[in-house]
């Protein structure tokens, strides 16, 4: 049970719990005016308060690392069968300081004491995916009004997950808490199936089935691409100054051809002069005398020469053109010659460059390669972690289906066989909401429509409002505390915001504080409600008239109250 | 041979050469330029080439009148 709670904040209202029955009044004053609300009286952040306080998680956001509230130390003290236990918590800046029983401790640390002490719940258990943890558990017996904890009463907060629900309570029922836990688990191997199949589907297609035999081909196919290329790469000599080597052969290149067409002018020439030669041979010495001959007739006076002078000048002349000729010859064949044995040259050195360019490769196509192969490693390396995954998918997806239906299955035979806890729970939910509304109402356990798993239906008689609603957790919340007492699984208190009670006729409350108050007796629990001043005195005109016990809620009330007047809060400070 | 004649155009009888040959000589030349340039005029003028035989027979000729003599491998017009 809570003892008291108190702060380093000097506005602070410090409250302290009795055993059994707790009022924490919020009262509204006249000057408040028609308009006033009690919002700010702290209610709600005595709720946050309790949480704060055995919070593993900091939260920077929170009211306690608000500026008028940090660095103020917060303490709360409860009783845990007879042994205390003292936590301190101050928010700072950059850290929050925790002391238990006035020891410093780490956040987790006091969470695991607190999990075993109040739930029972060892590491083992805390570690498994799925499994109950503390602070969900805790949220059903201080519920938050903030998180829409009651609007459902199955539910501590409207974003809790099914299957946490359903392990938490399963937990606290007393039923195989197990199987909703492995439930959630063979669900989420199934979206992950579901997930790869879609994946398949998007890709290696086939008229909308999965091609397999595709995927296999194109792995074959990289399996010898990835050796061919290897093979490049690993026998690739890189040569420095490969472009270099390049442009000098295509300039070799050039200068062969270049003296290759020289070649075969010199040749064509060679050709000319032998026929000149030739030409020079044909000159008959016949003709030189009829030349002559005719000389003497047309210019008789003019003839200079004798016929053995013009005989003689015709050989000179004509041996001075052979000689001439045979020159220009050798050096036609000269040039042919040297510029042959300067192409052999030029050849024999590009070749040589040619097998150092083909014996090796630059180092950026190198890189290339490098990069190619490593592109092909890995889509190999993926299609073949693929392939059985995938093989298997379908295989999966249907096992997972059967697992599935038959957990949920298992979990209503679960619930079916415990008969004792089922009843136990069904009688008490029960007897509670009769306590209140006349009529019993119904709690439903059983295996959900589809394949939720673990359903948990309440239902009690009354108009449907928002107060019955609030009803059905009060009541459903008076069961998971005789059930978990039941269990060995629950932290000896049950804290009610204000809000239990919005929207419930005065009678209703009445009803519910009194059953409460038998409750506490009867089970040797604490139950903490907070409630606004208005209501109360309804409840108490009620109880006035209907009732003839000595029930007294005076006597239930906390001599600490809060109001809506300045410094009337919780923290007596408006942030 | 020496003169055109019914068959023979003056520009390819040796009289009608020999005439280019004497303008060619302008300055003495070696036989072989000679006769070449004696074949780049007539190309130019749109004229066949001639048979180095038939260039000889004009030198030969313009020899026998006294118009050009051959001194140490090259060819002079006389009055040079």
């Amino acid at each position: 049970m809570i003892i008291k709670l108190s702060s380093s904040l000097s506005t602070f209202k410090t409250l302290e719990f009795n055993p059994g029955l707790n009022i924490l009044l919020a009262e509204r004053h006249e000057s408040s005016g028609v308009r006033g609300t009690r919002n700010g009286t702290g209610k709600t952040s005595f709720i946050e308060l309790l949480h704060f306080l055995v919070a593993e998680k900091r939260n920077k956001e929170d009211d306690f690392h608000n500026p008028s509230l940090i660095n103020n130390k917060f303490e709360v003290i409860f009783d845990n069968s007879g042994s205390q236990l003292t936590i301190e918590k101050t928010a700072g800046e950059a850290s929050d300081l925790l002391l238990v029983n006035g020891r410093e401790v780490a956040a987790i640390d006091l969470r695991s004491e607190l999990s075993q002490t109040w739930f029972g719940l060892n590491s083992e258990i805390t570690s498994q995916k799925y499994s109950p943890k503390f602070g969900a558990l805790l949220s059903y017996f201080i519920r938050k009004e903030r998180n829409g904890g009651f609007a459902d009463p199955v539910l501590n907060s409207t974003s809790q997950k099914p299957w946490d629900s359903q392990v938490c309570l399963s937990y606290l029922l007393g039923f195989d808490w197990h199987l909703p836990q492995k439930l959630q688990l063979k669900k989420d191997e199934k979206k992950n199936a579901d997930a790869l199949s879609s994946m398949i589907k998007s890709g290696y297609l086939t008229d909308g089935e999965l091609d397999l035999k595709k995927m296999q081909a194109r792995a074959d196919l990289l399996d010898s691409e990835i050796q061919v290329k290897r093979r490049d790469v690993a026998s690739a000599k890189v040569i420095d100054g490969y472009r270099s080597h390049e442009i000098s052969a295509n300039e070799l290149t050039a200068k062969i051809r270049d003296m290759n067409e020289a070649n075969l002018e010199d040749m064509d020439l060679c050709e000319d002069i032998e026929l000149a030669l030739v030409e020079v041979e044909d000159s008959d010495i016949s003709d030189v005398r009829s030349l002559y001959e005719q000389v003497g007739i047309f210019f008789p006076n003019q003839v200079q020469k004798r016929f053995e002078q013009v005989e003689q000048f015709h050989r000179q002349v004509s041996k001075n053109r052979q000689i001439h000729l045979k020159k220009e010859l050798e050096n036609a064949r000269n040039r042919i010659e040297l510029r042959r044995s300067e192409i052999a040259r030029l050849q024999l050195s590009l070749s040589e460059k040619l097998a150092l360019l083909r014996s090796g490769v630059a180092i950026e196509r190198l890189s290339l390669l490098q990069s190619e192969l490593n592109f092909l490693e890995v889509e190999h390396a993926d299609l073949q972690q693929q392939i059985p995954k995938f093989q298997n998918v379908a295989k999966d997806q249907k096992r997972l289906k059967r697992e599935i239906d038959d957990l949920v299955d298992l979990i209503e035979q679960d619930v079916m066989e415990r008969s004792a806890p089922r009843k136990a729970a069904v009688q008490i939910f029960a007897e509670t909401s009769q306590a209140l509304y006349d009529d019993a109402g119904q709690l439903i356990i059983g295996r959900s429509r589809g394949i939720a798993g673990l359903s948990i239906e309440t239902d009690i008689a009354g108009k449907k409002s928002g107060g019955k609603n609030h009803m059905q957790v009060f009541c459903f919340d008076w069961l998971l505390v005789e059930m978990a007492k039941k269990n060995d699984r629950f932290p000896g208190f049950l804290v009610h915001d204000s809000h239990i009670f919005d929207g419930v006729d005065a009678r209703q409350i009445a009803l519910a504080l009194r059953l409460a108050h038998q409750k506490c007796e009867e089970l040797g629990v604490q139950y903490i409600v907070a409630m606004n001043s208005d209501d109360l005195q309804k409840v108490e005109a009620e109880l006035d008239a209907d009732f003839s016990d000595d029930f007294d809620l005076d006597d239930f009330i906390l001599k600490t109250r809060l109001s809506d007047q300045p410094g009337g809060g919780l923290f007596g400070v408006q942030f | 041979m020496l003169m055109p004649t019914k068959h023979v155009k003056t520009e390819n009888a040796i009289i009608g050469i020999g005439a280019d040959v004497l303008a060619l000589l302008d300055h003495d030349k070696t036989v072989s330029r000679l006769f070449h340039d004696l074949q780049q005029i007539r190309t130019e003028k749109q004229l066949s080439t001639i048979h180095f035989d038939w260039f000889l027979l004009v030198v030969d000729f313009l020899f026998s009148v006294g118009a050009v003599r051959f001194e140490q491998g090259v060819l002079k017009k006389m009055n040079q």
